[in-house]
């Protein structure tokens, strides 16, 4: 493996890199605004630059220096060599890059989304000046609104031109573009043309300064207060990796977790704004049509058990019905599963219908056709997993329309519906529903089945749980709880823990290893990511 | 030396009132298009060996030499372009269009034979919107000689047929830049590319591109006709060659001379433009991002050493700049600083900010506000940025950098006059930095 | 938004019922300059100076139209349009006086050209005189540095010019200017 040395630390790195790279890759920090490893190099920033000594091609063991300042993010890394960027010349240029930037800057940090993420502020302190040489007045320049989810303070804005390159590379919409020239210029779009593409979000979390914010986060949390939690996306079935950015309790912000094989560095904005079904129209009570006072969930437990157990005496065996979601976990799927067929052997497990929005939407790169994005039409978050947990249990697997058909007939007695956090179906639940007397259902929120279920008990969403999604290609993905459950709901999980009897707490991972024991030993090999907080560009241990 | 009269100006009088459009018909009478149809007898490789052998290099600012660059283009590689630098927007500079005023057909021979020796499917002649009449010209001659079957027809010994156009910029000093030029020939804003790849490899529209000057291209007939000998008898053995030189400013005879490279500014001065106008103060020796010459370099021999020699960029453009001792040179400098600031790209952050930020510092200075301190101020301003110390991607900022390490070094009582300690009610400040 | 902020999704105003970029126009555009060039982009740069030509300025209703016919999105246009000088988005007046302030000309006196304008038609640079005759512009460089000072009149290049008989010059303009722009449609 080829490496170099970068300010006295070896980097090593495979393939054809540039330093800039490398050294993101390595841990290796260099400043850097315009660089973004998924987008086109355009080396215009300037503060990247670094001073090189090269292998001599005619004599590798000799280094030449070269003596410009070269932009580390457009010169290829070269076996041997050595890089400076904390040399007097190197660090004076960042110094005059950071100034630079700061004089037309507004300097509004108090009032600024960005500030405690941004780069203006950590590469300030490290790199630039404490106070400011410019006597004259600022440029001013105006706030815009720009697309439906997106707000620019152009006064704010260094020109970095990511975001335009997103728009161009990325979305293929080519909705942004630098109007103006020279100090003049400004990011815009054309009026009427607003930035709305499904993907237009990321612009957001690519812009490394207070440019480009989030209408729907503006002014709500200080971004020091958020606390960053590893996730999965829980309205898709492309399994994308996510931070939940969330304080007390509460939800601010989703964010793309870098993942290579799946979302890269992005992710689509209905799955950003995709949560409000975690703070909104929860269900936070056990009720009974006939006690409307409210069930203990000991009481409410003691309820299902017994329409299940009733069901089997009156009818025998077959005569119950377990739905699963596919926007639960595969671990509480397999404890439901695992408690129904032990009530009832004849259990037939049905599976609620997916949410499906038309057909895949795939995005390319309109210049070299590479798809660089794609928004899953299916929006359940383990459809996979469900099917492969409804597969490992067997029996009375049946479609959909015969199961209505058999509540309709009567063959089926009692029935337990975990129902899905979104109201996509609850038109058709309702009708296949209506016939039965004995319905129990799991839901997160007040409508769909609860209002007819004779009884039903709150469970909270995926923020507040942990366990595994398996996407649609067949990754098998966990995530950790982000935020507590809200007061008077429980996870799926524990609700079938309990009713199976087992010991302690809920917990994700014995249930995996149960799974990996009745034969899916891919389940034994997963492991959660650390709860850790978000990772921070800045070392400051180094400074 | 051997400078034995005009080469590119041949068909021009040297009296104005003689001075007329040489057509089709005049340029051919007069050997014109002998060198196109003598070159398509000769094997490309030659022409472009001749081309090297003759030392010619750009005459469009950098001074690269043209046949080098023909080299880069990658064997078998087509289509591939010419682009025809005619964006001549740098202050002082008018001697393409005074050549194309009057001889359009010297241009178009050489772009013809720069076309056969390189294999060109489609040259480009970029022109800067502000030449509209040079523009008319130019269409007119072509016409002439697509009629006359110097282009649209296949290029001797190759199935390529190759057409030129007139493509017409519209007002952006940066599309003057080789890949500022590309990217505006490609309807983009005119941001230079980042290298590698460079034209030669990837340029107009990804393909192998060759960017000439116009000046350049029109030495080309006259080194086919009379051998790179004959051009290397001219000019010095670095500078090869004969030069149009444009002088305005303060002297009596503004205009387009020709002479061989390596003359000195004053010769240029007194024997063409019919002296200074006033006494000699300062010049600036290829337009205004080539810095300035003191009062002490009015010998200088205008070649392509002449950076080295003399503390500017390098000859640039040729086009000289005189100012007397009235000029006011801090006026001047901010002339020039606002002429970056305005022409800025806006891609590279020091010339973007820096550019801006130096022309609000003269103006600060020039209203009568400068500070002592301004004087380093500008000073480290205007050495952070350029393409030499590498902070920025193309050569504009070099210019902005220049302008101002040569007006300050060069002249630097003229600033420091200005620059008054400031005062608070009354009280003079200390300047930054002293003890009180 | 509750603040000071411009809207920029709602549809530009303005809109007129008859195109900019008419047939003819996009006739002349695809036939002359489409061969021209791999790319219909490439055929902005003409377009533009065609529109300019015709109309004297570059409303959004054109670029939307031009976006359109060459095929790229409004602010692909509008950010290439927008990056040259020449393109202008306001409309002027039937005669546009360039005025060059670059080095030669500020050293031969274009401060006097270009006061004497404002004595006598009371406009500053970048304004238009009440009777929609004369827009003003400083700009730089012209390229015609030993005519200095020197001035572009739409299309036509004054030099050696003295501020008197300009200014004369410029009071007995026609009415109605050859074309509205400086642009030149070739």
């Amino acid at each position: 493996m080829p490496t170099m040395e970068v300010d006295g630390k070896q980097v090593a790195w495979e393939g054809r890199k540039m330093i800039l790279q490398a050294c993101n890759d390595a841990g290796v920090e260099l400043p850097q605004y315009c660089y973004h490893e998924g987008l086109s190099i355009v080396a215009s920033c300037r503060i990247c630059l670094v001073e090189i000594e090269s292998p001599d091609p005619k004599d590798p063991a000799k280094l030449v220096k070269v003596p410009k300042l070269v932009p580390s993010c457009q010169t290829p890394a070269v076996n041997g060599m050595k890089v400076h960027s904390k040399s007097p010349k190197a660090a004076a240029n960042q110094k005059a890059v950071m100034e630079f930037l700061l004089i037309n800057h507004p300097l509004d940090c108090p009032v600024c989304d960005q500030a405690g993420e941004c780069y203006l502020q950590d590469y300030s302190f490290k790199y630039g000046r404490a106070e400011s040489r410019f006597d004259e007045d600022k440029a001013k320049k105006p706030k815009k609104d720009i697309g439906k989810h997106v707000v620019l303070y152009s006064d704010r804005c260094i020109m970095c031109t990511r975001c335009v390159r997103f728009t161009r590379e990325i979305s293929g919409t080519g909705e942004l573009g630098v109007f103006g020239r020279g100090h003049k210029e400004q990011i815009d779009v054309f009026q009427g043309k607003s930035l709305d593409n499904p993907l237009s979000a990321n612009v957001i979390d690519i812009c490394p300064v207070g440019a480009l914010l989030d209408k729907d986060f503006l002014f709500t949390q200080r971004v020091w207060f958020l606390k960053s939690t590893p996730s999965i996306s829980p309205f898709s079935s492309g399994g994308e990796n996510i931070f939940i950015e969330h304080n007390q309790g509460r939800i601010y912000r989703i964010k793309p977790r870098f993942n290579k094989d799946i979302n890269k560095w992005w992710i689509s904005d209905d799955i950003r704004y995709g949560w409000d079904f975690v703070h909104n129209n929860r269900l936070q009570t056990i009720s009974a049509a006939d006690a409307p006072e409210g069930l203990t969930w000991r009481q409410g437990l003691d309820r299902l058990e017994r329409s299940f157990k009733k069901a089997v005496a009156e009818k025998g065996h077959g005569s119950t019905l377990l739905m699963l979601s596919p926007f639960d976990t595969t671990e509480e799927m397999f404890l439901a599963a695992t408690w129904a067929r032990k009530m009832d052997p004849g259990c037939a497990l049905g599976l609620n219908l997916s949410k499906i929005d038309g057909q895949d939407q795939v995005f390319t790169n309109p210049t070299t056709g590479a798809v660089t994005y794609t928004i899953r039409a299916d929006k359940s978050p383990n459809r996979l997993g469900a099917e492969n947990i409804r597969a490992h249990f067997g029996g009375n697997s049946l479609m959909f329309s015969y199961l209505s058909s058999k509540i309709s007939a009567g063959d089926i007695q009692a029935a337990l519906v975990c129902a899905d956090p979104i109201g996509h179906n609850d038109a058709d639940m309702s009708n296949y529903f209506q016939p039965l007397k004995n319905l129990t259902v799991l839901s997160s929120r007040p409508d769909g089945l609860v209002k007819q279920a004779s009884l039903s008990l709150p469970v909270c969403t995926w923020a507040e749980k942990a366990g595994v999604f398996e996407n649609c290609q067949g990754v098998i993905q966990p995530f950790v709880q982000a935020i507590q459950p809200l007061e008077g709901s429980r996870s799926t999980g524990s609700v079938f823990w309990e009713l199976l009897g087992l010991s302690g707490q809920y917990d994700p991972a014995a249930v995996r290893r149960m799974m990996a024991d009745a034969g899916k030993p891919q389940y034994g090999q997963v492991t959660p990511p650390a709860r850790q907080e978000k990772v921070e560009l800045m070392q400051f241990a180094e400074l | 030396m051997a400078f034995a009269g005009p080469v590119l100006l041949k068909r021009i009088p040297d009296d104005p009132a003689k001075r007329r459009l040489i057509r089709y018909s005049d340029y051919c009478a007069t050997g014109g298009y002998e060198a196109l149809k003598k070159s398509w007898t000769t094997p490309p490789e030659d022409i472009i060996k001749l081309v090297v052998e003759s030392g010619l290099r750009g005459r469009g600012g950098a001074g690269f030499p043209c046949g080098t660059k023909w080299t880069f283009l990658p064997k078998d590689l087509h289509p591939r372009y010419l682009a025809v630098n005619f964006d001549e927007s740098e202050p002082g500079t008018f001697k393409d269009r005074y050549l194309t005023d009057y001889d359009p057909h010297i241009l178009l021979e050489g772009i013809a034979i720069a076309a056969y020796a390189n294999r060109i499917t489609t040259s480009y002649i970029f022109i800067r919107g502000e030449y509209h009449h040079e523009a008319k010209i130019l269409e007119e001659a072509l016409e002439e000689a697509y009629a006359n079957g110097i282009f649209g027809k296949k290029l001797p010994g190759t199935d390529i047929v190759h057409n030129c156009y007139v493509h017409r910029g519209a007002g952006a000093y940066i599309c003057g830049e080789e890949t500022g030029l590309l990217e505006a020939l490609e309807g983009k804003r005119g941001w230079p590319r980042i290298k590698p790849p460079f034209p030669a490899v990837a340029g107009a529209f990804a393909k192998p591109t060759i960017i000439n000057n116009v000046e350049t291209l029109a030495c080309l007939p006259d080194i086919v006709l009379k051998g790179a000998a004959w051009f290397k008898g001219m000019g010095t053995p670095s500078s090869a060659g004969p030069k149009l030189y444009g002088i305005s400013g303060h002297i009596h005879k503004p205009g387009v001379y020709e002479d061989e490279l390596g003359i000195k500014m004053s010769t240029l001065i007194e024997k063409y433009a019919g002296g200074v106008k006033g006494k000699y103060r300062a010049a600036i020796p290829g337009g205004v991002s080539m810095g300035i010459l003191g009062t002490d370099q009015w010998d200088a021999e205008l070649d392509f050493d002449i950076g080295r020699k003399y503390n500017v960029l390098g000859l640039g453009t040729a086009g000289v700049i005189v100012m007397n001792d009235t000029t006011d040179l801090v006026l001047m400098l901010r002339n020039i600083v606002r002429f970056f600031a305005y022409e800025s790209c806006g891609q590279c952050t020091p010339c973007r900010e820096g550019t801006a930020w130096m022309h609000k510092m003269l103006n600060r200075i020039v209203a009568g506000f400068g500070r002592p301190r301004d004087f380093d101020m500008l000073m480290e301003v205007g050495l952070s940025m350029g393409s030499m110390p590498g902070t920025t991607i193309c050569g504009l900022a070099d210019g902005a950098n220049w302008a101002v390490k040569t007006f300050l070094q060069k002249f630097p009582d003229d600033f420091k006059s200005r620059l008054k300690p400031e005062q608070v009610r009354g009280v003079t400040l200390t300047p930054a930095g002293a003890t009180v | 938004m509750a603040w000071l902020v411009e809207d920029r999704l709602k549809p530009y105003q303005s809109k007129r019922v008859e195109p900019y970029l008419t047939p003819e126009i996009k006739k002349r555009v695809a036939e002359k300059y489409f061969p021209r060039y791999p790319t219909k982009q490439a055929a902005l740069l003409p377009l533009f100076h065609i529109i300019m030509h015709e109309y004297g300025y570059i409303t959004e209703q054109a670029i939307d139209e031009a976006a359109e016919f060459l095929e790229i999105t409004r602010a692909q246009v509008q950010d290439a349009v927008t990056f040259y000088e020449e393109f202008r988005l306001t409309p002027s007046g039937k005669y546009v006086v360039n005025v060059c302030r670059s080095i030669a000309c500020e050293l031969c006196g274009h401060a006097d050209i270009v006061e004497k304008i404002r004595q006598v038609f009371g406009i500053d640079p970048g304004e238009t005189t009440e009777d929609h005759q004369i827009t003003l512009f400083e700009v730089e460089c012209l390229g015609a540095c030993e005519q200095a000072p020197c001035a572009l009149v739409n299309e036509d290049l004054h030099g050696c010019l003295k501020p008197d008989t300009f200014v004369r010059h410029l009071q007995q303009l026609p009415a109605e200017a050859a074309h509205k722009g400086n642009g030149q449609g070739h």
